[in-house]
């Protein structure tokens, strides 16, 4: 049962409408053929008792002829008229063709043709008899003996042929009989037939109706019960599985309803992970609705919390400032067809950034309606402020390069040059972006043009490696032409991946390191002057003294040179050590008051040697405080500087007076004096000015150095004045050892 | 008497030539800076000049070209005496004209060799 269940149900549905409709129509035939069969039968009794009728009709005309011409024949034996033979006549005549039509009747009845045999060789006898009679008596009456025997005779046999006849219309009479019973049976089961027929019509159509329900209705009824579910979102009903149509279509629909499902499962994480809510805008009418709300993330939904139904609702809770910009972006989409618009809105306690984008709906029917959504881009933007001051930050990074900076990409086309570069160079980032990385002219140490492949960059990108100048040959040709030295470094840019981006070139001005370098390599031979004067005097002297046995006034001559350029090279030891000592912040500082009259009265007394010093000193100026070795050290350094560096008799000037709590001393000469760059790198280490009368007199560029960092030791400072070829005051400020106020100095 | 003239701005390497060369066969002269050398060489032509390079006013080589430059003055004999040793020094005395490079410190006894060697020739 389950199994034509199951089969009736996968019966595609061509088949199940087949057999709906083959049902009745199949009940119908039946009983057209079952009627039509009841009418054949019904028929065929008809012809059998036609033929029944028509043999007793036979038989009965048989019968009247016999009995026509037996009256007649009586009728003339009576009266002797002979238009009493008229009927035997027409009797005889017609009795032939009766019997012959009777012995065909009966051809096919074994049992009948007998009977009717035997009744013809009766009507053969009675005819002899007949015809003796007639003969017998040519006139009518009296009749005699032998008349009335042979009229006795004759009516023997015609009651013989009476009763043959009788047993030969017997049969049909029974026959006829049983047909009728026959006709009764038939008619009865027509009826009987037409009415189960039109009940099996009933049946059948309604057990088509049946199936048709269980099969289709029912199973489109639920299909649609699941269609409607599936328009509201809900979970579908199970279906009676099958194979047809409807049972594809439930499949189908199953399908449809997994892929849906699915697809919001999908749309629902897009929405949620991308923080969106969707919004449908009526331009005409200004209403605002907010469909497939369940897809809503956290802080969107805060923004449209209250549901506003207007876009006014909405610019509620926006930033004052953005609402216009928002009102403006909705206002003007029936025109523009789209809404891009970035807002920022207070949600909970925080201000949130949104964007929100949509467009104008293409169907005509949606005139003026646009639907979108707003999305949370808080993170965004602080992604994107995040990058923009790291941008920011980076170029401000590179702007504060002192150094010029060039960046190149990988074919060397110029993509950004610094400040520093623009400055260095004369040419403007405009200038040069989108240009070779060789539109920088580049110089050799012997100033010749460098070629590009053996330009840092160059060298960099070709092999990916970090390039540097060596030394301060090297040099770029400005935009008006002047050359700086330069030294340089060139590194390729290469990310996470290996991939080669580009390559940055760091180029310093080195124009003063040139000098610097330059300056050191005066400052060896400088020292091997000032070791090798020195030295000279002794070991000369010495051997003076060891291969000439000189006279004792040479040898104390000898002597005293050798003494003082030991003492020489004593003073150039000390002063490294001084500056090794300043500069490793050991020098110790011991000051004491000291009267100035005093000490410079024995330095001039000293220097008195060498040249003359005017002295013009306050004698009013209180003590000094301060280190007293120091001090000789400093003024010794300004006295000789002055002497080495002015012509012989030209004067030398000491100064000392009181400003404030400081006293300022000033050494002067007329002597060569100093150009403004030279005095700018006075006080360096090792400097030496460039030129003859400078290098000529010697020296180890320490001098001012240490003299400055001995002034600075006691809380002073320096100051100088100096007109090249007019002459030079270096002075210095030390702090008074103001007397009384604490008591005591010491 | 051959005439001699030394020209260093220092005292003590003038003493020690004067002390090594002091004899009857010399007539030594002394200058103190490259200017006064160059006036003293023009004005009483020296047979020989030991000059020092790094002196103040003119340098050895200023000194040194100007004489060789002047034919009045290109015969004598220049020793260039210098405590700077390195090759472009020696390079630049040769291109001033000097006969002989002495760097010091020397040896007095090689010196006077040096210098009896020229003037006797």
């Amino acid at each position: 049962m389950r199994t034509i269940h199951g089969s009736w149900r996968n019966l595609p549905l061509r088949g199940k409408g087949l057999v709906v409709v083959a049902l009745p129509i199949l009940a119908l035939v039946g009983v057209v053929i079952w009627s039509y069969q009841a009418q054949r039968a019904e028929g065929r009794a008809g012809s059998q008792l036609n033929y029944q009728l028509k043999t007793l009709g036979a038989a009965a005309q048989v019968l009247f002829l016999t009995v026509d011409s037996e009256t007649g024949v009586r009728g003339y034996l009576l009266t002797g008229q002979p238009a009493y033979l008229d009927p035997y006549h027409s009797a005889q005549a017609n009795l032939g063709p009766a019997m012959k039509q009777l012995g065909a009747l009966v051809q096919n009845q074994p049992a009948q043709r007998a009977r009717v045999q035997g009744l013809q060789s009766l009507l053969d006898q009675r005819q002899q008899i007949m015809d003796a009679t007639l003969a017998s008596h040519p006139s009518a009456i009296p009749v005699s003996g032998r008349e009335a025997d042979l009229v006795t005779q004759g009516k023997a046999v015609q009651d013989a042929i009476r009763a043959q006849i009788g047993s030969v219309m017997a049969e049909p009479a029974r026959q006829l009989q049983a047909g009728q019973s026959v006709a009764n049976q038939t008619r009865s089961r027509r009826t009987v037939t037409i009415l189960g027929g039109a009940a099996l019509g009933i049946v059948a159509a309604l057990v088509a109706l049946g199936l048709f329900s269980s099969g289709v209705v029912r199973r489109i009824r639920l299909l649609q019960e699941n269609a409607r579910r599936l328009a509201s979102g809900d979970e579908l009903a199970a279906l009676p599985p099958g194979k047809d149509e409807v049972g594809r279509l439930g499949e189908e629909l199953e399908e449809t309803a997994k892929l849906l499902r699915d697809s919001r499962e999908q749309l629902k994480v897009v929405f949620e992970a991308g923080q969106m809510v969707i919004w449908e805008y009526d331009q005409p009418t200004g209403a605002l609705s907010w469909p497939a709300t369940q897809y809503e993330a956290e802080s969107s939904r805060e923004l449209i919390e209250q549901r506003p139904t207007t876009l006014e609702g909405v610019l509620g809770s926006i930033v004052a400032e953005d609402r216009p910009r928002v009102a403006e972006a909705f206002a003007t989409v029936g025109g523009r067809g789209v809404v891009d618009v970035e807002f920022r809105a207070v949600v909970g306690a925080e201000t949130h950034w949104f964007t929100s984008r949509g467009r104008l709906r293409a169907a005509s029917k949606d005139e003026g309606k646009a639907v979108g959504f707003v999305l949370d881009i808080t993170d965004l933007k602080a992604a994107e402020q995040a990058v923009r001051e790291s941008e920011a930050h980076n170029a401000a990074i590179l702007a504060s390069i002192a150094d010029g900076v060039v960046i190149c990409d990988p074919r060397g086309e110029i993509v950004s040059i610094n400040p520093a570069m623009e400055v260095l160079t004369g040419w403007s980032r405009c200038d040069v972006v989108g240009e070779p990385f060789d539109f920088f002219p580049m110089l050799d140490d012997k100033n010749r043009p460098i070629d590009r492949e053996n330009q840092l960059l160059a060298r960099t990108l070709a092999t990916r490696e970090p390039v540097a100048t060596r030394g301060y040959g090297q040099s770029i040709v400005c935009k008006d032409g002047r050359m700086v030295p330069l030294a340089g470094s060139a590194a390729p840019i290469i990310d996470d991946e290996g991939k080669l981006l580009g390559a940055v070139e760091v180029l310093r001005d080195v124009t003063y390191d040139r000098e610097v370098d330059r300056l050191k390599s005066s400052l060896v031979s400088t020292v091997s002057h000032e070791l090798r004067t020195p030295l000279t005097m002794i070991q000369g002297f010495s051997e003076l003294i060891l291969s000439r046995r000189p006279s004792p006034e040479k040898e104390q001559e000898a002597l005293r040179h050798i003494n003082t350029s030991a003492q020489r090279l004593a003073r150039l030891i000390d002063d490294l050590l001084t500056v090794s000592r300043i500069e490793s912040g050991r020098a110790e500082l011991r000051a004491v008051p000291i009267d100035l009259g005093e000490i410079v009265g024995e330095m001039v007394a000293e220097f008195a040697q060498r040249r003359h010093v005017d002295v013009d000193r306050d004698p009013d100026l209180p003590p000094v405080l301060a280190d007293r070795d120091m001090l000789v050290q400093i003024l010794t350094n300004l006295l000789s500087n002055a002497a080495k560096y002015s012509p012989p008799g030209t004067p030398v000037r000491l100064a000392a007076t009181r400003e404030g709590d400081l006293a300022n001393i000033a050494v002067s000469d007329e002597g060569v004096g100093m150009s403004e760059a030279e005095k700018s790198h006075l006080f360096e280490r090792f400097f030496r000015a460039q030129r003859a009368e400078v290098q000529n007199a010697g020296g180890t560029g320490l001098g001012l150095y240490i003299t400055k960092s001995l002034v600075e030791l006691h809380g002073g400072h320096m100051w100088v004045e100096s007109e090249l070829g007019v002459g030079s005051t270096f002075g210095f400020f030390l702090p008074l050892a103001v007397l009384g106020e604490k008591g005591e100095a010491s | 008497v051959k005439k001699l003239l030394i020209a260093d701005d220092q005292e003590g390497i003038r003493a020690l030539v004067r002390m090594t060369l002091e004899s009857d066969a010399y007539e030594i002269i002394e200058a103190a800076d490259g200017n006064r050398a160059l006036a003293l060489a023009q004005e009483q032509h020296p047979d020989l000049i030991l000059l020092d390079v790094m002196m103040p006013g003119q340098s050895g080589f200023d000194v040194c070209r100007a004489l060789k430059g002047d034919p009045a003055t290109a015969e004598i004999t220049i020793v260039l005496l210098t405590a700077r040793a390195q090759d472009s020094d020696f390079v630049e005395g040769q291109s001033a004209g000097a006969d002989k490079y002495l760097t010091k410190p020397f040896s007095p006894v090689a010196l006077l060799e040096l210098v009896d060697q020229y003037m006797e020739s």
